[in-house]
């Protein structure tokens, strides 16, 4: 990745843009310093090559265990977009926060807006997995009561055994849309 | 209703409904939702059952019924069999 350093009202930013990757995808981002506290900012086109996305998945990742959303209470979601909505209405409403809420999970959002799945998935899972590490007392999760969970869902897979592993009461919430 | 579009999508995710939700464009969002998407996911399931031979007659036919009733057209069906056994 090619970028400058430069300082701005206190800040440490780092501007960086990639070459056209060899799958067609290309991106580009600005990360902040402030206070210790990392904020990317991340925009894509196309495919990103895999080393530059390990690279931002990593920056994403430490920045969503950062303390900024360490003191809110967590929600997790699993079943589309009516658990998905159900879980940030509720979070909003209980000074609660999910992972889309997050800058950190805003960016994957933006980075990965279509990009080929099999690429995108390993960054939400490494998301999801730091998440669920920086739970703490008790979490929330929001599921599709008429139609289920897939076992094979990031909630199934990644967040539920990390929560549990680290004893967290889990609050269920079935919706039913 | 069942398009080749909405199985696009669907092949997109590998059938990651939370997938789509996290990552899809707002295109991929404006034409699928997710009773389409649990339709597809229970049909995939139905045809996949049909194939290995685990099903009665009754249960195939009633199957047909509802492939016809789901998608748009033939070519559609066909498609959703294809993705259907590639899961297996």
């Amino acid at each position: 990745m090619r970028g400058e350093n430069t300082t701005q009202g206190g800040r440490a930013i780092f501007k960086g843009k990639t070459k056209q990757g060899e799958n067609g995808w290309r991106t580009w981002g600005t990360s902040s310093l402030v206070n210790g506290s990392l904020e990317f900012t991340a925009h894509a086109q196309k495919t990103v090559s895999r080393e530059i996305v390990n690279t931002t998945a990593s920056q994403v990742a430490k920045e969503v265990g950062k303390s900024s959303v360490d003191d809110l209470g967590r929600v997790f979601w699993a079943g589309g977009e009516h658990s998905m909505t159900a879980a940030m209405n509720f979070a909003k409403n209980n000074n609660m926060i999910t992972m889309e809420m997050t800058t950190a999970g805003k960016n994957m959002q933006a980075l990965t807006k279509g990009m080929p799945w099999e690429k995108a998935k390993p960054l939400w899972t490494n998301l999801s997995a730091e998440f669920a590490h920086g739970a703490s007392g008790t979490a929330h999760v929001f599921h599709n009561g008429v139609t289920g969970i897939n076992i094979q869902s990031v909630w199934g897979v990644t967040e539920y055994p990390i929560l549990q592993s680290k004893g967290i009461n889990i609050i269920y919430h079935v919706i039913l849309p | 209703m069942i398009t080749i579009q909405k199985l696009a999508i669907y092949s997109h995710f590998y059938g990651d409904i939370d997938g789509w939700a996290r990552s899809g464009t707002s295109e991929q969002k404006a034409n699928m939702r997710d009773n389409d998407w649990f339709l597809i996911d229970n049909l995939v399931q139905d045809i996949l059952l049909m194939s290995k031979g685990l099903t009665s007659e009754i249960f195939n036919q009633k199957l047909n019924e509802k492939l016809v009733n789901s998608c748009d057209d033939n070519s559609t069906i066909q498609e959703l069999k294809k993705i259907a056994i590639a899961t297996a």
